[in-house]
């Protein structure tokens, strides 16, 4: 009877290891970064606030207390193109519930990589937190060369990664497709989820393929083609993995723009346009009179 | 080339070398959509760079660039040919609506500069952007040169999109017509011309005419494309707002000298008997006086 117990207890040991595995679910917590106001400075420069939030987006932020370690990188592909992408370390400001860095830039038309990080360790689980956004940028002046830069520290280089392909060439629009991939230590991870949350509220789950990549269409958002064309609507993508007994939980800030060309209606315009010449042709032809010259 | 052209250089087709300044002085990074806030500051460099550029090639060509590098007056004499080829008569307007016509072109101007002072200052909807721009008829009809009808295309975005591409397809079609019945028809509005004409008194060039030498026969007011009257009326200063500096006047003057491109008090380009009777005998098919 004894030795049935213990085989049992042997029996379900690994599905209690499984049990233990991490789960990530959208209800979990996980760091993902905002955008400010863009500041045109006086002296040239443009300064973009970002706050870097922690807990479940939208909206409902906790306080980073359990935080460590936080950390926030910025940097172009502008500098040396083609080749390593350099980072900036900025310094970070607590501002209650949320953490401010404010980024100041110079550069002309340059991709910018945002990404910040943290940990966390709870119950003797350590949780690597990070956040990524990218983002164009139309500047005025060169920067020149920038003495402070380095490259990220190494255990954000070993990272789960959400990329987007291809990377957008304008900016990110709704109504196009998008694919996103999960990459962890330079390897893309199949068949793993990734959450996508909206400000508006709205969650979607995506399940990438065998090549870790999944295609995600944005829908139409009839409230963000109501404001201006530079108007955008902040998206996070969250995805998460477990490694050497550290969890990594990363988030993906999309700025997803109203789509430029999809509410196109070509043939409305070229009935328009048919219509309005013969309706202007017949008005010329029948008003039309042969007129002298005439002198004062 | 820069994006202050001075001619119809459309930025909307893609493979353009250079734009026109209209778009620049519209626009947030280089023109007036700019927060009073921002104006004593390193920004307005580039607005005030920009500027520069165009006013001297505005000064240094002056409305040459109306007459001989335009890319939409050059469309606009294409279709006039087309025109005379089928023998459609061109349609002319009387004098007093051709004299009421020649504010529209600085209305149009005015309205292109407010509406983006308004859009960075007022409050009003950013889809107002590049004002102008969005109902050129230039915007429509010169990307077809690089395959592209997509701007005949009506946004329905939202309502402000909806109603702005319409007006353009409805603007560019009556335009379009317009062009076929009348010589440069559309130069008669072009807020470039109204700009360019603004500085035209700093300009090198200048139109003049020897009043002692015409014999009033009407050549010039005959051939002028966009029917300034006062090329015949006036004693000497012939050099109107509305002039395109074409010198289709110029080269239709049977007396010499009576009609002169000037450049720094030099005659350039003048009117010419021989080169008349040169022009009568070669549409007469003898290539010698």
């Amino acid at each position: 009877m004894l030795l049935k117990l213990i085989m049992i207890c042997i029996a379900f040991f690994p599905f209690a290891q499984t049990a233990q595995v991490y789960a990530f679910s959208p209800r979990d917590n996980c760091l993902w970064i905002e955008y400010g106001v863009r500041v045109r400075e006086k002296d040239g420069t443009l300064t973009l606030p970002l706050e870097i939030k922690y807990g479940v987006f939208p909206g409902k932020e906790q306080g980073a207390r359990d935080l460590r370690d936080l950390r926030v990188f910025y940097g172009s592909d502008g500098e040396d193109p083609g080749k390593r992408v350099y980072y900036h370390e900025v310094s970070v400001e607590e501002a209650g519930r949320v953490y401010r860095a404010r980024i100041r830039l110079s550069d002309r038309v340059n991709r910018f990589t945002v990404r910040a990080q943290a940990r966390r360790d709870e119950y003797g689980v350590t949780y690597r937190y990070c956040a990524k956004t990218s983002f164009l940028l139309f500047g005025r002046f060169s920067s020149g060369k920038n003495k402070s830069r380095g490259i990220l520290p190494n255990e954000v280089a070993r990272r789960l990664e959400i990329t987007l392909t291809p990377e957008f060439h304008y900016w990110p629009e709704v109504g196009n497709p998008v694919t996103i991939a999960s990459v962890f230590d330079n390897s893309p991870r199949p068949y793993n989820t990734i959450y996508l949350f909206d400000e508006n509220g709205v969650s979607v789950e995506l399940h990438a393929d065998k090549t870790g990549s999944c295609r995600y269409l944005p829908p139409e958002d009839a409230k963000l083609n109501r404001k201006g064309e530079p108007a955008f609507k902040q998206t996070v993508m969250v995805a998460q993995e477990e490694s050497g007994g550290i969890k990594y939980i990363s988030s993906y800030t999309l700025l997803l723009h109203r789509s430029r060309f999809k509410n196109y209606r070509l043939f409305p315009g070229v009935v328009v346009f048919l219509g309005t010449a013969v309706g202007v042709s017949f008005l010329i032809m029948s008003r039309r009179k042969r007129f002298d010259l005439e002198y004062q | 080339m820069g994006h202050f052209l001075p001619c119809f250089a459309c930025p909307y087709v893609g493979t353009c070398a250079g734009n026109c300044y209209l778009m620049a002085l519209q626009g947030s990074q280089w023109g007036v959509q700019i927060p009073f806030a921002e104006i004593v500051s390193v920004w307005t460099l580039g607005i005030a760079g920009m500027f520069v550029g165009f006013l001297l090639l505005a000064i240094i060509f002056s409305k040459l660039w109306c007459g001989w590098i335009c890319p939409f007056g050059t469309l606009q004499d294409w279709i006039s040919s087309i025109r005379k080829k089928l023998g459609i008569r061109e349609s002319r307007f009387s004098w007093s609506t051709r004299d009421n016509l020649k504010s529209v072109k600085y209305i149009i101007l005015a309205i292109l500069i407010i509406v983006p002072v308004f859009i960075a200052n007022g409050g009003l909807h950013p889809d107002f952007k590049l004002p102008f721009c969005q109902i050129c008829p230039a915007k429509l009809l010169m990307p077809l040169f690089s395959g592209t009808p997509k701007y005949f295309a009506i946004d329905t975005t939202n309502p402000i999109t909806t109603v702005m591409t319409a007006a353009s397809i409805v603007v560019t079609a009556g335009v379009l017509i317009g062009m076929i019945f009348k010589e440069r028809f559309f130069c008669l509005f072009c807020p470039l011309l109204a700009l360019i004409s603004i500085f035209q008194r700093i300009g090198l060039l200048r139109l003049k005419k020897r009043p002692d030498a015409c014999t009033g026969c009407r050549n010039c007011h005959g051939v002028c494309p966009v029917d300034i009257r006062q090329v015949h009326l006036q004693k000497e200063n012939v050099f109107t707002q509305d002039c395109i500096l074409c010198l289709k006047c110029v080269e239709a003057c049977p007396q010499d000298g009576t009609l002169s491109l000037r450049l720094l008090n030099k005659d350039i380009f003048s009117s010419s008997k021989k080169y008349i009777w040169r022009q009568i005998l070669r549409k007469c098919g003898k290539e010698k006086l």
